[in-house]
C-alpha cells in the first residue's frame, strides 16, 4: 500500500498546484483550465483514498465524480463566454 | 497470480500520479490557456484512467470490474468533450493566443453556432 | 455480414494503434515539460471534413483532443455542405505535417465503420 500512499501525495500536490493556479489566474480562461485539473485530481484522490481504506463502493463514487467533473467543465466554459453559446 | 495484479496495480497507480504531477507542471509551464487545456485534457484522462484501473487491481472485487471499465470509458469521453468545450469558450470569449502561435487559419471570418 | 462481425476486431485494432499514437506524441510533450526552454511551434490548422456524419466528427474530435499536443477548438462551416475542425497543435513543425497526421487519424477512424472505402 506504500505505492498508494505515494500516489495520494502526488495527486494532492497536483490538486494544491491547480488550486493555486485558480487563485493566480490571471485570465478567466487560465482559471477555468486550472479548475478542470482540480476536479480531475479530486476524482483520482477519491479512487486512491477509497482503495487505501478498503471501502466497498469506491468506484460508484468515482463514476459519479467523473460525471460531476464533466458538468463542472461545461458550466465553467459557459460561464467563460458570459452565458452565450 | 494475485501478486502479479498487485504489482501491476501499484505501477499503474504510481504512473497515474506521475501523469498528474506532469499536468500540474504543464499548467505552470505552457504559455497560453490553449496549451494548458491540451495538457490537462490528455493528462487528466490518462491519469484518472491509470489510477482507477490500478486501484481496481489493488483491491480486486469481481463486482467492480464493470464499474472500473465504465468509469474509464466515461472519463476518456467526458474529459475530452469538457476540454473542447473550454477551448471553444476561450476562443469565443476572445482569449488571446500566445505571441508565437500561428493563427492565420483562425483569422478567416467564420460563425460558430 | 463478415463486415459487421469483424467490427469489434477493427475497433480493437484502432484502439491499439491509437494507444501507440498517444505514446509517440507524449515524447514531445515530456521533452518540453522536462527541459527549461519552451519549445514547439503552436499553430491553429483547419481540417476539412467534407460531408461526414456527426458520429465521425464527435469521435474524431475526442481522439484529437486525447492525443497529447493537439486540441480541437471548434467546428466551422466549410464550403456549402461541409464542415471543418479548427485544431490547435503544439508540436508539429509545419501545418502540412499537422494536417497529414490529423487526416491519418480521420481515415483510420472511418475505416473502422467502413472498411476499404465501401459506402
Amino acid at each position: 500500500m506504500i505505492a498508494v500512499d505515494i500516489a495520494i501525495v502526488g495527486c494532492a500536490v497536483a490538486l494544491l498546484v491547480s488550486a493555486y493556479q485558480v487563485a493566480r489566474g490571471p485570465e478567466p480562461a487560465d482559471r477555468v483550465v486550472a479548475a478542470d485539473l482540480l476536479t480531475f485530481s479530486l476524482v483520482a484522490l477519491v479512487a486512491l483514498v477509497g482503495t487505501r481504506l478498503g471501502r466497498v463502493g469506491t468506484f460508484d463514487v468515482v463514476i459519479v465524480a467523473t460525471l460531476v467533473a464533466f458538468l463542472a467543465a461545461v458550466s465553467l466554459s459557459r460561464a467563460l463566454t458570459g452565458g452565450r453559446r | 497470480m494475485s501478486a502479479v495484479w498487485s504489482v501491476l496495480g501499484q505501477v499503474l497507480v504510481l504512473a497515474g500520479a506521475a501523469i498528474f504531477l506532469l499536468a500540474a507542471v504543464g499548467l505552470r509551464r505552457f504559455a497560453d490557456a490553449y496549451g494548458r487545456t491540451s495538457a490537462v485534457a490528455t493528462a487528466a484522462a490518462l491519469g484518472v484512467a491509470f489510477v482507477t484501473v490500478g486501484a481496481g487491481l489493488l483491491d480486486p472485487r469481481p463486482a467492480d470490474v464493470v464499474k472500473v471499465v465504465l468509469a474509464v470509458v466515461l472519463q476518456l469521453l467526458t474529459s475530452a468533450v469538457g476540454a473542447i468545450a473550454i477551448a471553444r469558450a476561450a476562443v469565443n470569449s476572445g482569449h488571446a493566443f500566445s505571441d508565437e502561435t500561428d493563427v492565420a487559419e483562425l483569422a478567416t471570418p467564420h460563425e460558430e453556432d | 455480414m463478415t463486415r459487421v462481425l469483424l467490427l469489434p476486431l477493427r475497433a480493437l485494432a484502432f484502439v491499439l494503434w491509437f494507444t501507440g499514437a498517444i505514446v509517440r506524441s507524449s515524447g514531445a510533450v515530456l521533452a518540453d515539460i522536462a527541459t527549461p526552454a519552451p519549445r514547439g511551434a503552436p499553430r491553429v490548422v483547419r481540417l476539412p471534413l467534407g460531408a461526414g456524419g456527426d458520429a465521425h466528427l464527435v469521435a474524431l474530435s475526442v481522439c484529437i483532443t486525447l492525443t497529447p499536443g493537439t486540441l480541437v477548438l471548434g467546428v466551422v462551416p466549410d464550403g456549402d455542405e461541409g464542415r471543418a475542425l479548427l485544431v490547435h497543435s503544439l508540436y508539429h513543425p509545419d501545418a502540412e505535417t499537422a494536417l497529414a497526421d490529423l487526416r491519418d487519424t480521420s481515415r483510420r477512424l472511418r475505416a473502422v465503420v467502413r472498411p476499404e472505402g465501401r459506402p
